[in-house]
């Protein structure tokens, strides 16, 4: 099972997730101290409510005579007493949602910038999709419980609490009747949230077994209809669908039998004892009415926090979920690489050395051994071979996405792990297979968020790769909106705009992946011209598909199963007669079949 | 109350079920006025002395086996109501569902799959709620706040009633004020949450862009802002959204200063007792309630009509393509003429097929080349009929293709489509997608054609391997090469690879063609690629430009013609000197 996954935990994982969410609380000490004061308030406040109208019935109305003036003056306190207790319960809502939001907020940049830093095997192994939901959903998760459980947990105690005091102070006997319900109640609670959790837990893992169902059969409908699977899928979706409902049946007869009805079964029963030992009391002596008025509406508010405790169990339960798996990931270790420390330099010539290095992703299976070449100031090498060859791991080791273990990586004769990395990132330019484009305009996309470059730079970019002429063509050129992951421009025309945002901050050292992939022969001519230029003057490692774009490299290093077997150049190589001269000629011969 | 209207098909279907829930609501409205009632008398018995045992008990009983009935009939009312609001939208998502099913290609090119995705979880979300919490808001606010009002009126006194209920009309109004700037608060705090959450997808997935450029600071800093922006209006939502209980507890107050000043002068006249009060002030805190859900109501019904409408605009929808009257019932097979001398998506943009005519006999192969957008999809795109208004005829065996029935003709083809859908199930699930019947046998047959059997048994879990989100991912060549599995074991009349092959290196292409020339005698087999290689042995190729078929013929002849295919092959052969990337 996945770790992810987890949805379950013991009452002391429970625990010690709590106590580190509720230490995100720690810089709005502050605030959460407003907060408590003022739930106090509106719950001191709530309770003496009652207590007011007990003195008005005993003392106002006393033998069949009102006396008007106390009704005034009594009626005026409990109208500022009401009134202070909105206030303050306006300032609780408002103080706990601040903190959760803030809490939600600083959480979220907390994420992401852990993110940020995250090495690229966290991104290669973990789905997009659950990562955001990790920034977005859990977090929102977190600040819902901030926002609503917390308040209500908080002034639930502090009104039992005060509740019972107010009760000793009215009647002990009939305070002491109540308070033998709070362990019934708390039982409740207790089944209730064993139960719901599970219930509730289970619907909503269908219902987004039911929306994956959905999503995937919409995009994949054509398949569906050309396969003539309608009727099966369909089928299979009505047991996802029913399986949603019988969960969430479930989790409605959980809440007929055991939320709103049972507190509300207590409170009656509470009541019904109330009475029968009033009623005794007051056949033979003498009982304050008032104090009976009083206990009445102490007893429904007595029971109501735990009917509201109840309803926010979920709630609760979601969070705990929630904080763990970010905190899951805010534990992470797999950073990206670190610098040596004192790293400082900046590249000049751009030598490139590769002395043994060797890499693996996992620590087991090697993916690169021993590999070592040169590349001097401004030639170009191309690495060739199959998929799986070791191609990109050269790549990733060279891009710092992964720490490589063994041997060394110079550049201009100091180690890779020598320079800083922002200088690493500023001289050194990749561009990666697959073009991707932001939201925002063309300007945007070229430029992403480095305020140096300037509109003048984009332009002169743009020209160099020659993508100008096609920008030039757009009614609103360098601000057209790119949309939808670029998808209103060709795949040549999104790696142009690549090439032009690597260029633009004019690197010294470039990196090439070659697109291969559903490319029509005039685009690739047009990318071929692209990168020819941008290569000029520049040192190049390129990953070359194509073996013809690479013939004029100043050496081609063949990789297999992580090694380098041949290297030289084309010539060289082709006289070779070894593995290049096998993956030239197998094309060759082929196209050559029919001639 | 349009929407109970068009929900009156299934209220009809459910009778029981709501008849049963309003009368247990009807229930617990009149019973839940007897407690107070009793608890006012026996205070004005306490307060006199006159209560004596008899009527202690009895009052005691009548309060416990009032509380028993209630428990019993919420129960009731909330699994009939509740459950068959579940119903609905069970229903409700089915007939979404399979309408999808039957929709064409267009209608999925109009809405997108986010839009789908909406409609039937947040949409069928607010339907349900009109026939959940919707019923009983309606059933509360009528009958709860009618027989209490009536109780008050009548059982206790009816001028103090009516003086103690002056402010509550402020609560309807003052909710409702609060609820519309709630809406407009909240409204922009979605926005800015779900453009934060784009934002954070789009880092996620474009985070080699921002390590390449060494921008992670900038990412945080940019990020940091926008998650200030979504605190902010979610603030401006809580000045509004917090004043909802105190304005409550304000208007409450204020009905029981009424009360108070009232029934204090009421009780000195003698007209009412203290017990009678005490009565009323319970009485009133049971109105607030269904006050408010006259408010929600309100609300409920407002968004369940907007989402019963979006959810019918999409159900009246027809499908463009059915089957005819009397459509043939019988898998095609035979030769194909297609002969269509226009077809356009829409008619207001020029043509994206023209006078495309050619004839594949059975069992041979037709390759198709040309550049991006020069038609090639949309030719197949007619073979499928996913469109079917073009001028023209295609004819499959002895009829054209639209005089079959949708199912027979789809039994005839077997289909790999360019993005290399599939689904996230186990690989052999994919693999025999259209014949679930097929034998494992079957299964590893199609792989080992489709040149992706090494690479499954490759996989830990082998055939088994989950794959999507949740499993394994796939390079494009695997996933490639599963979907051309997933047709080949239908052994299908006509083959068509779409720009299939694209992802597969030289080597592999060669391998699954000659399976396929080996395994496919006697069946039609239509390629459409970029490169040559695929094509080459084709028994007729076109070559499209602009919707229309500019070069006709065979390899050899078409190379040494001056024409695209000889240029674009002279090009393809300098650069395609080795192998392809995987």
């Amino acid at each position: 099972m996945n770790n992810y996954d987890k949805e379950t935990f013991t009452a002391k994982e429970q625990l010690s997730v709590l106590l580190r969410l509720l230490r995100y609380l720690k810089p709005y000490k502050g605030l959460v101290f407003l907060a408590f004061v003022t739930v106090i308030f509106a719950t001191v406040f709530s309770l003496l409510g009652p207590m007011v109208i007990k003195d008005i019935v005993d003392t106002a109305f006393v033998d069949d005579m009102v006396k008007m003036d106390i009704v005034y003056q009594k009626i005026a306190l409990y109208a500022g007493v009401i009134l202070a207790f909105a206030l303050f319960r306006y300032l609780q809502t408002y103080q706990f949602n601040n903190i959760g939001f803030k809490v939600s907020q600083n959480m979220r940049v907390e994420l992401y910038k852990k993110l940020q830093n995250m090495g690229m095997r966290y991104f290669d192994q973990t789905p997009a999709g659950s990562i955001v939901s990790r920034v977005t959903n859990d977090t929102e998760a977190i600040q819902d419980m901030l926002n609503n459980v917390l308040a209500v947990i908080v002034s639930s105690i502090i009104l039992i609490i005060g509740i019972m005091i107010a009760m000793l102070l009215l009647d002990v006997t009939m305070a002491l009747i109540c308070f033998l319900f709070l362990p019934v109640a708390i039982f409740v609670i207790y089944l209730y949230q064993k139960y719901s959790t599970k219930f509730y837990l289970i619907a909503r893992d269908r219902l987004s077994q039911l929306n994956t169902r959905l999503a995937e059969s919409i995009s994949g409908m054509n398949i569906i209809q050309l396969f003539n699977q309608q009727k099966r899928i369909s089928d299979e979706f009505e047991e996802t669908n029913k399986e949603y409902y019988d969960a969430s049946m479930k989790n409605v007869r959980l809440d007929g039998i055991l939320l709103a009805p049972t507190i509300q079964l207590l409170t009656a029963l509470a009541l019904a004892i109330l009475f029968s030992y009033t009623g005794l009391n007051s056949l033979y002596g003498s009982v304050s009415v008032g104090v009976v008025v009083a206990f009445i509406e102490y007893v429904y508010r007595y029971f109501d926090p735990m009917f509201q405790i109840m309803e926010r169990l979920s709630i609760y339960q979601q969070a705990i979920v929630s904080a763990y798996r970010v905190f899951k990931i805010l534990d992470h270790e797999e950073l990206t690489p670190q610098q040596n420390e004192n790293a400082s330099g900046s590249i000049k010539e751009a030598k490139i050395e590769f002395k043994n290095v060797s890499f693996s992703y996992d620590g087991e299976k090697e993916v690169l051994t021993n590999i070592s070449f040169e590349v001097n100031p401004g030639e170009t090498i191309a690495l060739v071979g199959h998929t799986g060859s070791g191609k990109s791991s050269i790549i990733n080791v060279m891009m710092r996405f992964y720490e490589f273990y063994q041997g060394e990586i110079l550049i201009d004769g100091k180690s890779i792990k020598d320079y800083p990395i922002e200088e690493l990132r500023s001289k050194m330019g990749l561009v990666l297979q697959d073009p991707f484009m932001f939201y925002g305009t063309i300007n945007d996309n070229i430029r992403l968020q480095n305020k140096n470059i300037s509109d003048h730079d984009i332009r002169k970019a743009c020209e160099f790769v020659q993508a100008d002429t096609f920008i030039n063509q757009l009614s609103d050129g360098y601000e057209h909106r790119v949309i939808e992951r670029g998808s209103s421009f060709s795949t040549g025309q999104k790696q142009l705009l690549a090439f032009a945002r690597t260029i633009v901050t004019n690197p010294k050292i470039l990196i090439l992946d070659e697109a291969t992939a559903n490319i029509d022969t005039e685009t690739e001519v047009l990318i071929q011209e692209g990168l020819e230029r941008i290569r000029r003057g520049r040192t190049s490692i390129a990953i070359a598909h194509r073996l013809s774009t690479i013939k004029d490299a100043n050496k081609i290093l063949v990789l297999d199963k992580g090694k380098i077997v041949e290297q030289g150049t084309h010539d060289e190589l082709l006289s070779q007669k070894g593995t290049y001269y096998m993956m030239y000629q197998l094309q060759k011969s082929e196209e050559n079949d029919n001639l | 109350m349009k929407i109970f209207k068009h929900l009156s098909w299934f209220f009809k279907q459910e009778k029981k079920a709501y008849i049963s829930g309003i009368f247990a609501l009807f229930i617990i409205a009149v019973i839940n006025l007897i407690p107070p009632k009793i608890m006012g008398d026996m205070i004005d018995e306490i307060s006199s002395k006159s209560l004596t045992k008899e009527s202690l008990i009895i009052s005691i009983v009548i309060l416990l086996v009032n509380a028993a009935l209630i428990f019993v009939m919420r129960y009731v009312w909330r699994i009939c109501i509740f459950g068959a609001a579940f119903r609905l939208e069970r229903i409700l998502r089915l007939r979404l569902f399979e309408h999808f099913t039957k929709m064409s290609a267009s209608f999925f090119q109009k809405y997108r799959v986010g839009d789908l995705m909406a409609h039937a979880t947040n949409d069928l979300k607010s339907i349900q709620r009109v026939a959940g919490a919707g019923v009983l808001q309606f059933a509360d606010a009528v009958m709860t706040g009618c027989s209490v009002l009536f109780a008050m009126m009548f059982g206790i006194h009816f001028k103090l009633t009516l003086i103690t209920l002056l402010p509550m009309p402020l609560m309807i109004i003052g909710s409702q004020l609060l609820s519309k700037r709630l809406h407009t608060t909240f409204t922009v705090a979605q926005q800015a949450f779900s453009s934060m959450n784009n934002r954070v997808h789009e880092s996620i997935t474009g985070v080699k862009v921002t390590k390449t450029f060494g921008q992670e600071k900038e990412e945080v800093e940019k990020f940091h802002d926008e998650t200030m922006d979504v605190y902010k209006k979610n603030m401006k939502v809580v000045i509004y959204d917090a004043g909802f209980d105190p304005l409550i507890e304000v208007i409450v107050v204020l009905c029981y200063i009424f009360l108070f000043v009232f029934g204090a002068q009421f009780i000195q006249s003698g007209e009412i007792t203290v017990g009678n009060l005490v009565t009323l002030v319970n009485y009133m805190n049971m109105l607030i309630w269904p006050m408010l859900a006259f408010g929600f109501l309100y609300n409920t019904i407002e968004r369940g009509n907007v989402s019963y409408e979006r959810i019918q605009n999409l159900l009246i929808i027809k499908p463009d393509i059915k089957d005819k009257e009397n459509a043939i019932d019988e898998v095609p097979s035979g030769n194909i003429e297609f002969e269509v001398k226009k077809f356009t998506y829409d008619p207001k943009l020029k043509p994206v097929l023209q006078d495309i005519i050619f004839t594949l006999p059975q069992g041979e192969t037709l390759g198709v080349v040309g550049k991006t957008g020069a038609g090639k999809t949309t030719l197949i795109k007619l073979l499928l009929r996913e469109y079917d208004h073009y001028q023209g005829t295609i004819i499959f065996g002895s009829h054209e293709i639209n005089d079959y029935k949708l199912n027979s003709y789809h039994a005839a083809i077997g289909y790999v489509p360019q993005d290399q859908f599939l689904f996230s199930s186990t690989i052999e699930d994919n693999i025999r997608f259209g014949n679930t019947h097929a034998s494992h046998e079957d299964v590893i047959a199609a792989a080992k054609m489709a040149a992706v059997h090494d690479d499954i048994i490759g996989f830990s879990e082998g055939y088994d391997t989950v794959i999507g989100e949740r499993g394994v991912s796939l390079s494009g060549g695997q996933k490639q090469r599963i979907a051309i599995a997933r047709a080949l074991i239908l052994n299908p009349e006509v083959l068509i690879l779409d720009d299939s092959l694209s992802a597969v290196d030289a080597k592999t292409e060669e391998m699954i063609l000659e399976a396929l020339k080996e395994n496919r005698k006697g069946k039609t087999t239509i390629i459409v690629a970029h490169r040559f290689s695929a094509i080459k042995h084709s028994h007729l190729i076109l070559v499209m430009d602009e919707g229309k078929i500019v070069e006709r013929g065979i390899h050899d002849e078409l190379i040494t013609k001056d024409g695209w295919y000889g240029k674009i092959y002279d090009q393809q052969e300098l650069y395609e000197g080795g192998e392809h990337h995987e």
